[in-house]
This record gives structure tokens, sequence and C-alpha cells, in this order.
């Protein structure tokens, strides 16, 4: 049995106007983005939209060249007082700079450098994930994936970011990371925020979204509501352009098959339900990986 | 702080045993058989400084990066690091000239020692290198390329000039440099260049450092 410090609450991780460019590319443009205390937030966004740098900057381990990351009113950036309550757990790879370590040594870092590491349980989940001590670039994927997990619970830090956490898992073992993060979170309150590709497996456990899209949030709100406000609406191609006409509706996603049109909208109930009451036409919910292809997908699914 | 240096200990600790292992298996050699066969890695003992721990340092970038990645500021592993190279490079230095002395006591024409006043000027000649091969691992990739290649030809002068001393005793040729001392003015000056030298690389080192990407 080791002795642990027990960790703050968690407070709110804030982006402030953050820019970030590489060279000429522009990543991340003014953002602006508060992640509250106490919550399980799904990062979201296509391939490029700026996930894993804006994680790295809210963490420290990037830096941003416009705006500031600030963790309960205070800035990260080399700011001791701070970096120890966040914990940034990166998906590791065979050609990666710490793959040259071994599980044990790598466990061993958190153990001296995270404030509030919890060896027990480390091991636990160490035990768990049958995690073996070899080097970090002779295992598997998976395995890899589970030494980042293991690390990121372990540390007990205030606000976890996992990116891409479920890479190369197999579905048990994801189910298994699943339950286990919604025990902590049930056990400790901690913040997470978690970025993914699998959006609809995760989607149950998200309480709260935020979809990247090009460097600028397009969506920051509780996962319901907002998967609340979006349905397809299909039927026959000139029934629908008209009521689409009539209500003045931008479709954000169209497809088209002979004289058959689906479209995906956004609006509200009462909007849904005259839509629902025109003759010849349906309105069917969406989940959030169809949002987020509606949201992020800039109508490309056409035709 | 207590933290880091149990982590950087750890490495260093690590580094001693191979440096003793090297010395201890280099002064039984000496000691036990004769010293032809072992001369050219004595040779090596004055130099060892100037190779060994930039040898090993060149690929600490996993090492410096762990710390950062659970949490330490970057500036307090930057400076753990620094502290480590000085510790290392002093440790292989004290081998050295212990190495040394010890065996001019067993050979009485060996006349290649290190003393202690031949440490500061090693150390700081040292540091240059230590501080190159830190900074070849966080420029931009053209210019990693073309220091790590630099670094690559200084240890290879520095290898091939402590082997070319042999060939010098051997042919009896007169050694100006040394005693290496760090009082002699030739190699005071060369100190005072090379100490202000590792500071400037030094802070270059820091100027990419504070800035990198940490990736795992």
């Amino acid at each position: 049995m080791t002795t642990t410090t027990k960790a703050p609450a968690p407070q709110p991780l804030q982006a402030d106007k953050l820019c970030k460019t590489y060279g000429k590319q522009s990543v991340l443009q003014d953002l602006d983005l508060t992640f509250e205390p106490g919550c399980i937030y799904g990062l979201i966004g296509r391939n490029g939209a700026g996930k894993t740098t804006l994680l790295g900057i809210l963490s420290g381990q990037n830096f941003a060249t416009g705006g500031r990351a600030l963790y309960g009113g205070q800035p990260v950036w080399e700011n001791s007082a701070v970096l120890g309550n966040l914990h940034f757990a990166r998906e590791l790879s065979a050609a990666s700079e710490l793959s040259g370590l071994s599980v044990k040594n790598f466990m061993r870092a958190g153990r001296l450098f995270c404030p509030y590491w919890d060896q027990d349980y480390a091991d636990e989940l160490i035990k768990k994930f049958e995690l073996p001590n070899k080097m970090i670039n002779r295992l598997s994927r998976g395995q890899m994936s589970m030494v980042s997990i293991t690390a990121a619970l372990a540390s007990r830090a205030p606000v976890t970011l996992l990116d891409e956490p479920t890479a190369g898992l197999d579905v048990v073992v994801r189910e298994r990371f699943y339950r286990i993060l919604l025990e902590e979170y049930q056990r400790t309150g901690r913040t997470f925020v978690i970025s993914t590709h699998i959006i609809e497996e995760a989607a149950s456990v998200f309480e709260k979204v935020v979809i990247l899209d090009e460097g600028k949030v397009v969506a920051d709100q509780n996962t319901e509501d907002l998967v609340a406000q979006f349905r397809y609406i299909s039927g026959p191609a000139a029934e629908l352009d008209a009521a689409l006409a009539e209500q003045d509706i931008m479709p954000l996603q169209t497809q088209v098959l002979g004289g058959h049109k689906m479209v995906a909208v956004r609006g509200e109930d009462a909007l849904f339900e005259k839509l629902a009451a025109r003759d010849g036409l349906t309105v069917e919910g969406m989940n959030l990986q169809n949002v987020f292809v509606a949201l992020c997908g800039h109508g490309d699914e056409e035709g | 702080m207590r933290n880091l240096v149990r982590y950087f200990g750890l490495t260093f600790l690590q580094f001693l045993g191979v440096v003793v292992a090297f010395v201890v298996l280099v002064l039984l050699g000496v000691r036990y058989t004769p010293l032809s066969l072992f001369e050219g890695y004595v040779y090596m003992m004055p130099t060892m400084g100037l190779w060994l721990a930039p040898m090993t340092l060149a690929g600490c970038h996993a090492t410096m990066a762990l710390p950062t990645y659970f949490g330490v500021r970057r500036r307090d592993s930057f400076l753990g690091m620094q502290i480590l190279a000085v510790v290392m490079e002093l440790c292989t230095l004290i081998l050295a000239v212990t190495a040394t002395s010890l065996i001019s006591t067993w050979h009485t024409d060996w006349d290649i020692v290190m003393i202690p006043a031949s440490i500061p000027v090693v150390l700081a000649s040292s540091l240059v290198v230590i501080e190159l091969s830190l900074l070849a691992q966080y420029l931009p990739r053209g210019a990693k390329q073309r220091t790590a290649s630099v670094l690559m030809v200084f240890i290879i002068i520095v290898l091939t000039s402590s082997i070319s001393l042999g060939v010098f005793k051997a042919l009896d040729l007169p050694m100006p440099f040394f005693p290496i001392h760090v009082l002699r003015p030739g190699w005071a000056v060369f100190t005072l260049v090379c100490a202000a030298a590792a500071v400037i690389l030094g802070v270059v080192t820091w100027h990419f450092y504070r800035k990198v990407v940490i990736r795992t």
C-alpha cells in the first residue's frame, strides 16, 4: 500500500484566443473554449482539425503562437502550480521518442512527477490490462494505448486529456476502458477530455461534446442537446425542396437517390414537427456521428 | 526538484556503471597483462570525457521529454539535464585522472597522465561537445542533420587524435601539449574560449528546447 496525495477538485481549463501555426499553415484560429470542471468531454474533429494541437497547448506540451491556455484562471505555460493538475495522454507509437523506455520506467516517471499518482491503482490497471513489462516499442499498438491509459488514470490528475485513447484496442478492451473510465469518474469527479474517431461507441460516455473543424469550434454543448437539434428529412425531391424553401432552411448535407432526397438540417422541435406534418416527408433523428458528419462533412456526401 | 534528482540520478548511475566498468577493465588489463595489449584503450583515457558523455547524451531526447510529458516545467528538466551533463563529465574526468595516475605508478615510462589541473580544460571542451549533441536534437530537420554531421566529425577527430597519441609516443615525438594544465597560458585561453562557447551553445539549445513540442 502506497501513500497517495488526494487530488484537489478540478478547475476550468480554458483556451483564450488560442492560435497555432506551423509555418504558413494555421491550425488553430482565435479559439475560445472552456472545459468546465467535473465533466466528461468528447473532443471530435476530422483529421488535421487541430485536436491534438489544442490538447497539447492546453497541457503545456505544445506552445501557442497566440493567446493563452488557462487553468483556474492561471496560465498553464511553464507554471508548475498548474502543470501537476493536468495530464495529457497521447497515443504512443513504436517510432516515438518514448518508445525506447520499458513500461516499468515509464510508470516510474509517472510516480516521480505526477503529484497525485496512485501506484496501487497503476498496479491494478497493469494487471487488468495484462500489460507485460517490455520496451514500449515491442508492444502491440493496443498495448501501447493501454500504457498511456494506465498512466493517465493513475496520474489522478484533476483534468485528464486523452488523445485517441482507444486506438488499436479491440472492442472488448474498449468496452473495459470506458467502464473503468466511468467508475473513476464517479469515484473522483475528475474532468476528462477524450478525443476520438470512434464517435458512436463513445457517445454515451460524453456528457458534453466539442466539435472542431478547421481550427475552429463549431459545437460546444451538452451531447443530448446537440443531437436533439439535428434531423434527417427525406422524401420526394420536389416535395422536400418546396418544404425547405418554405421554411427557409439551408441543408447541411444532401443525398439524392433518383427522385428521392434526404437532407440533414439543424433546427428546433417546432420546425421538425412542421416538416413531419407535411405529406410524403419523413423526419428521423440523428446520432452523434451523423451530427458530426453533417457539421464537418461540408456537404461532401452530395450525389 | 528531489524527484528530478532521483530521475536523472538513475540515468547517471547507469552511465557511471558503464564508465567504471570500462576503467576497471582497462586497469585490470594494464596491471595483469602487458601494457601493449591495452595501449589503445589507455590512450583513450585522457579524452574519455570528450566522447563518452556526449555520445550518451546525444540520444537523451526521451530522457528530457518524459518529465515534461508528466507535467514538469521545461526549465526544470533542461536544468536537470545540464547538471547531469556536468556531473557525468566530472565523474568521467576524475576517473580518468585516477586511472592514468595509477597506470603511471605501475609503468614508470608512462607519461600521458591526466592531472587534476587538466580537469577544467577537458571539462570546458567536453561541455562544448555535449551542448552540440543536445542542440542537434532540437534543431529543425535540415540544421539538425548538419549539426549532427559536425558532431560526428568532431568525435571522430577526438577518437583519432587519442589513438594518434600512441603513434606520437611510439615514435618518441615531442608532445608539447602535455601536461594539460589549466594554468598554462595556451590551455587557459582554450579553457575560457570553450567555456564561453559552451554557455552560448547552452543558451541556443534552451532557445530551441523551450518551444519544442513534446511528442510521444
